[in-house]
């Protein structure tokens, strides 16, 4: 492999190791935050981040698949599996990007959609839309998946 | 070889044939013009369709078969294809190979050279196999098969000129190579032998198949032709030289059966080793690259969630602004611009404002939900991403006796449980094949949706889309156990392994995502159109009118009078025998109506909670309460899909079936609904 190839390859795989460690902490954060307002709905209990990261089911699923693919590559990575390790950078990073673009289309929509039945759209019901956990880690994600991009050039095609 | 003249070329048939997945239906659809089903993973088609090809002044009968490996047909749809290309003997065999998958194509070439079928090959996908690393050299193969090669790329309807004129000048000029593979001396010696027997003993066979190849098949054992020969006027004559053969060649073949296949696999392998390049060091491919997360034993099945779940989010919250801008304009504008209407008697004003208008309304308000729906399926079913849910979720479909295989019924159900009882002829074995074809109408289909969204908006609010979730998952798990049980009883059998191919992620093309989006968008739009509106009116009508006679529109303005109308007395003997569950009489008379298609359901409820009340929410929020709303949606998700779907049942497996479908899938549904309320209560829920 050349020496840029294995540059990118462990800058991406330490990107990696963090992107995914921040994954699978709002993961459980989401899922903490759903607990509380299943068994506590009166608002005893307060949550942690509740606006940015809201107590959702699904969305604490897709968090902790994408972390656990992020922390695969590094997994594989230590293990010398530099096929594999690629893989999981590629698909946990196009998986996050693909997520971001859905929160977005999402608060995009629900601006549209005050806008036809007349509700007053807040600059922070958008922001924090915009800022919303798995939209957050998606921008950070185009970095790893540009790496990745990069790192395929270098290794797989060059030949 | 024959020549033929421009008159007789109009009756002819032109059949195309391939693996699965080559991409027969897309060049039947760029030959023809047609709009065959065109998807990226194997058993699309199940159903063979008729298209016409001009070709200069000639127009030609074209056939889209489904795939087959072989010419021994395992499951329905094999058969399809296999009867087609064997008792209708097409004028022209258009035989696809995949560049991308070149042995298993050869195999199956060879099988209709063998047939003495008139044979162009089509190589597709050369772009794939260019992609992979390498090259197939067409010239070389041409001159080894001795019939015409053209390459293609049906995407990019590349190749497609030249393969309408190799087609042509196939009709007019016959050729064949029956005698492809070399079985070796001692097996050559005894074809030898059954061949002049046959063209002794059964010459009409002879004309139809070549008699080398009728004498391989019975070496081979192949049920179908045994049957043919032995029905012949010297047909044990014949089965007996069979038998004396098979003897004399027990000694020096030990399975003669296998020999034979694998005879013919050895020639393919020989052929391809000659016939392909490698243009490029072995590469990693993308296909290899993302298959190794994407069906990763641990990270697999957390992905396939997450993906189904963006599916959602992109149906449900995206498609927002266009549910919204619907709802304004057919349950506002229209309804009050059609009260406001001069001059039409008020009993007119009432039938079309609450009886039409708001039946389809409230259905119609959902199309942009399920065309999203329709549009993010089409491009996880184009980029290849189907058959790796099929392939993650068959461990465990296996510890419920059921094939990795009836994955797809049950993923296509949730677009259209009609189709999805289709999908299930891809699965070899009868008795598995039979199960997934029942327990297909348990995946809840979008026409369950409206309900769901109606009654888990008004009732369940804050938790609506965890709650519509849970119901798609129990249709699963309901569908699982059903199909264990069903296994364990009536349909009991070994399980078979799983044997679908993966295909090569390809980026989906638009306008085929568009036009199956359209396509199945409009079959909803159909519906709505046809049994929503004559249930709407039957609705209406029955609304207005009661055992005692005429009641008039003031039935669907003051609850009293429509209680005493046929609604009424349906909803009302309904809700006797749904007493546990607690569920209001309007709600009962909706499930008898939506006992033809699910979208009735909404439509009913849609005239029926109208009536004197501001918003039909409210109204459905008072008479349910989460626990009771919750019992109703398990038992619309459960109970009879549609009519259609019992008729397609019976249309693949017989009447019988189609009541078996009928009659567990009430039972069932009534069983689990109690249950919801039962547990509920013993948990202190209301
Ligand atoms: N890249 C590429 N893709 C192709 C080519 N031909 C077909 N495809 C794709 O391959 C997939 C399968 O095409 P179909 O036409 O549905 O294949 P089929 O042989 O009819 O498949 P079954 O009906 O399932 O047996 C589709 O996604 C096509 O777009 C080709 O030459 N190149
Ligand atoms: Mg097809």
């Amino acid at each position: 492999m050349s020496n840029e190839g294995s540059r990118i390859l462990s800058v991406a795989i330490s990107t990696s190791l963090i992107i995914g460690i921040a994954y699978i902490t709002s993961g459980l954060i989401s899922l903490y935050n759903w607990s509380v307002m299943i068994l506590a709905p009166e608002g005893m209990v307060k949550g942690i981040l509740r606006k940015y990261i809201p107590g959702d089911l699904g969305m604490a699923l897709i968090l902790l698949s994408i972390g656990l693919t992020l922390l695969a590559a590094v997994y594989y990575k230590l293990r010398q599996s530099i096929t594999k390790s690629f893989s999981c950078l590629t698909v946990g990073s196009t998986l996050a990007i693909i997520t971001m673009s859905m929160q977005l289309l999402t608060v995009l929509a629900s601006t549209i959609d005050s806008l036809i039945i007349g509700d007053t759209i807040t600059v922070e019901g958008v922001q924090l839309g915009v800022l919303r956990i798995d939209s957050l880690l998606g921008y950070v994600a185009i970095l790893l998946f540009i790496m990745s991009l990069r790192f395929y050039d270098k290794r797989f095609r060059a030949k | 070889m024959s020549v033929v003249s421009d008159i007789k070329l109009k009756r002819m048939k032109v059949a195309l044939a391939g693996i699965p997945n080559v991409g027969k239906s897309l060049i039947f659809n760029q030959l023809t013009g047609g709009r065959a089903w065109v998807g990226n993973w194997p058993g699309v088609t199940v159903e063979k369709k008729v298209g016409k090809i001009r070709i200069g002044d000639n127009e030609l009968e074209v056939v889209d078969l489904p795939g087959i490996y072989s010419l021994t047909a395992y499951s329905v749809d094999e058969l399809i294809a296999r009867n087609f290309i064997v008792e209708e003997r097409p004028n022209v065999v258009v035989c696809i190979l995949n560049a991308a998958n070149f042995e298993r194509s050869l195999y199956l070439a060879i099988s209709l050279l063998e047939l003495g079928a008139n044979v162009v090959l089509d190589l597709n996908m050369i772009d794939i196999a260019e992609n992979e690393g390498y090259e197939v050299d067409y010239v070389r193969l041409q001159s080894i098969l001795k019939v015409p090669v053209v390459p293609t790329i049906a995407t990019k309807g590349y190749g497609i000129d030249e393969l309408k004129k190799a087609i042509l000048s196939a009709m007019k000029e016959r050729r064949t190579y029956v005698g492809i593979v070399d079985y070796g001396a001692d097996v050559e010696r005894e074809i030898r032998r059954l061949k002049s027997l046959l063209e002794e003993l059964a010459p009409g066979l002879c004309r139809k198949y070549p008699s080398r190849w009728i004498a391989v098949k019975l070496l081979e054992g192949d049920e179908d032709i045994l049957s043919k020969v032995s029905k012949l006027p010297h047909g044990s004559r014949m089965l007996e030289e069979v038998e004396r053969s098979k003897r004399s060649l027990r000694r020096r073949v030990e399975d003669l059966e296998s020999y034979i296949t694998e005879c013919r696999y050895r020639k393919a392998l020989e052929i391809a080793q000659q016939v392909l390049k490698r243009i490029k060091t072995p590469e990693v491919t993308l296909t290899d690259l993302l298959d190794f997360v994407l069906t990763h034993k641990v990270l697999g099945m957390p992905i396939a969630l997450s993906i189904m779940y963006l599916l959602f989010r992109f149906s449900f919250e995206v498609s927002a602004p266009l549910v919204d801008t619907i709802d304004i304009v057919m349950n506002h504008w229209l309804h009050d611009w059609l009260l406001s209407l001069p001059g039409l008697p008020e009993s007119l004003k009432s039938f079309l404002a609450d009886g039409i208008l708001a039946g389809i309304g409230s259905v119609l308000v959902f199309l942009p939900v399920i065309a999203f729906f329709f549009l993010g399926f089409a491009l996880l079913e184009d980029v290849g991403y189907m058959a790796r849910i099929a392939f993650i979720v068959d461990k465990i479909f296996h510890s419920f006796h059921l094939p990795g295989k009836a994955a797809i019924p049950l993923v296509i159900g949730f677009g259209c449980n009609v189709p999805a009882v289709m999908a299930a002829r891809t699965i070899e074995d009868e008795n598995e094949r039979k199960v997934a074809a029942l327990i297909a109408p348990l995946s809840s289909c979008n026409a369950r949706l409206p309900v769901y969204m109606v009654i888990a908006g008004a009732v369940l609010r804050a938790y609506a889309g965890a709650v519509i979730l849970s119901l798609y998952a129990l249709g699963i798990l309901l569908a699982l156990i059903v199909g264990w049980l069903f296994r364990k009883t009536i349909f009991k059998g070994p399980s078979t392994g799983f044997i679908l191919e993966l295909p090569p992620y390809l980026s989906p093309k638009l306008s085929n995502v568009v036009f199956k989006t359209w396509e199945r968008t409009k079959r909803f739009l159909f519906k709505a159109g046809t049994v929503i509106l004559l249930g709407v009116i039957v609705v209406w009508l029955l609304s207005v009118s009661g055992p005692g006679g005429y009641l008039g529109p003031k039935a669907l303005e003051a609850p009293e009078v429509l209680e005493r109308g046929w609604v009424g007395v349906i909803g009302h003997v309904l809700a006797w025998a749904f007493a546990p569950m607690k569920w209001d009489w309007r709600a009962c008379a909706a499930l008898f109506f939506g006992f033809i298609a699910k979208e009735t359901v909404v439509g009913t409820m849609g005239i029926l909670y109208g009536v004197g009340e501001e918003r039909v929410t409210e109204a459905i929020m008072r008479s349910f309460t989460p626990l009771t709303g919750y019992a109703y949606m398990a038992f619309v998700l459960i109970y009879v899909p549609c009519l259609a779907t019992i008729a397609m049942i019976r249309n693949e497996l017989g009447l019988k079936y189609s009541l078996l479908a009928l009659i567990y899938e009430v039972i069932l549904a009534y069983f689990v609904a109690l249950s919801i309320v039962g547990i509920g209560h013993l948990m202190g829920i209301r």
